[in-house]
């Protein structure tokens, strides 16, 4: 498992990616802010809230196979709750497709908000991740004014989360090429309890390692870094056009409707 | 010759009773290159973290001049580097140029001239053009070439390597050979890889047991097998 599945496509050139990194996560946590702000009886309302997420994937030459993919591995997590929320609203509601008219549970409104806002969220920020590279949110977190120790376990996760994965695997590796398969259920649990406790101990040592590290090269609590981009007139240009558009998508649009 | 390094009777102690470093003594000139072999065990790493000032020790150790202290920790810290066994451990910054660039920043340098250092360390290590790569991105090959840039690049006046050749296939090996061999820096060598050793060094010291078992000439040490079998390194 490699990097390329939590920013895959982020080194890429389009006019996406030109754009400074502030710009992009103001806009989509801006966006995110919008689309959980709707009321979760009026999907149709929802439909607009498409076009960023979708703009953004396709102006940044991300492949949609790619971004739906991600919507589908972190689906499990809603549908859930999707499926269980009409057992516990049963409040009738009026609702219109085309010339149809029918009443429907809020229940099941309510799942449909949840889906939807679920995958333009998802999709949101997979055009973010694919469109910038992770050292550059970092740094837009940090220029923003997020806690410095908050983007410092960030940078942390992204560097470390694969090495423990690989270590993961290699430890799985050396327990299944001694006949794992082959033990009774209890022994295997067992030794999945082994694994996870020798990756902890692993992960406390690494930490120590990497603590003298830092230590070794100056860190004394203060972490600075060099800053490259700079916000232009596209990114400013590019808030205000976001702007306008969550504002017709929030107030105008369901007026409309 | 001055020496870059002087280490004194030095004696490291761990919590657990155990006796790391037992009165080790040894020098390193000032430009020189020594190596500093022995067995798993025989406390390397633990005297080069000593001489980076991160573990408690009794004895003298002094750098450049500075003897190290709690109060002088930065200023020896600021003209030592080490590179770890382990170049994952070292790489801990979102990109090559971060990484690099995160010592000389540290040592209060400007952020335009900690990026041209930053820049000139990653191109003398041959690894121009990977500056926005993360860590995770490279070969062990090219992480052990980062790992050396990102104390190149605080100007420092020893290089403490632990085990630098470890892990390396024969291509990469003599590449990290030539280009240790080309830097002008003082180098403590920590490894049992002989062969390095007599590449890179003009002088040896044998540690095993925490104690300085022999030091001297490398064609001399190296050439005394009984004492080498001894020790665990043939």
């Amino acid at each position: 498992m490699h990097h390329s599945h939590i920013d895959r496509f982020a080194q890429g050139d389009s006019p996406v990616h030109r754009l400074e990194a502030r710009a992009k996560l103001v806009a989509v946590l801006a966006y995110t802010a919008v689309l959980i702000s709707f009321n979760r009886y009026t999907v149709a309302a929802l439909a607009p809230m498409a076009i960023l997420p979708l703009s953004m994937l396709w102006f940044g030459g991300v492949p949609i196979w790619f971004a739906l993919r991600r919507v589908a591995i972190l689906s499990p997590f809603i549908l859930a709750i999707c499926l269980f929320s009409p057992l516990y609203d049963h409040s009738a509601h009026a609702a219109a497709f085309g010339p149809w008219r029918f009443v429907v549970s809020g229940g099941w409104l309510t799942a449909f908000d949840l889906a939807i806002k679920f995958t333009f969220g998802v999709l949101a920020l997979t055009a973010l991740m694919s469109t910038t590279p992770f050292a550059s949110l970092l740094e837009a977190m940090r220029k923003l004014g997020a806690p410095k120790l908050l983007v410092m376990q960030l940078g942390f996760v992204y560097r470390y989360l694969f090495v423990l994965i690989d270590e993961a695997m290699r430890i799985r590796r050396g327990r299944d090429f001694r006949g794992a398969a082959r033990a009774p259920v209890g022994r295997r649990l067992a030794a999945v309890g082994n694994i996870v406790g020798s990756l902890f101990v692993r992960t406390l040592e690494r930490s120590d390692r990497i603590q003298t590290a830092m230590a070794a090269r100056g860190y004394r609590g203060n972490s600075r870094s060099l800053s490259v981009s700079q916000f232009r007139g596209r990114d400013a240009a590019f808030l205000l056009a976001v702007a306008a558009y969550l504002l017709g998508c929030r107030w105008l649009y369901p007026a409309i409707l | 010759m001055t020496d870059i390094l002087e280490i004194a009777n030095l004696s490291v102690g761990y919590g657990d009773g155990v006796r790391a470093l037992a009165g080790v003594s040894l020098h390193v000139p000032a430009g020189g290159r020594v190596g500093l072999i022995g067995p798993n065990g025989a406390g390397k790493t633990t005297l080069q973290l000593a001489i980076m000032g991160g573990l408690k020790h009794e004895g003298r150790i002094v750098v450049d001049g500075i003897e190290l202290s709690r109060r002088t920790t930065a200023e020896v810290r600021n003209r030592c580097g080490m590179i770890f066994e382990n170049p994952d451990d070292q790489l801990f910054m979102p990109t090559l140029l971060d990484d690099v660039a995160f010592g000389p920043l540290n040592q209060g340098t400007e952020p335009s001239e900690a990026e041209a250092r930053s820049r000139a360390a990653i191109a003398a290590v041959g690894l121009g053009g990977l500056a926005s790569r993360s860590g995770h991105h490279l070969s062990a090959g090219q992480k052990r070439s980062a790992a050396l840039a990102t104390v190149l690049s605080m100007n420092v006046k020893l290089l403490l390597l632990d085990e630098p050749a470890s892990g390396l296939d024969c291509r990469s090996r003599r590449r990290l050979i030539e280009l240790l061999a080309a830097r002008e820096e003082a180098m403590l060598l920590a490894t049992h890889d002989l062969d390095l050793v007599g590449a890179l060094c003009r002088e040896v010291v044998l540690l095993d047991a925490g104690q300085v078992i022999a030091k001297g000439g490398v064609q001399e040490v190296l050439a005394d097998a009984a004492l080498l079998a001894e020790h665990g390194l043939r």
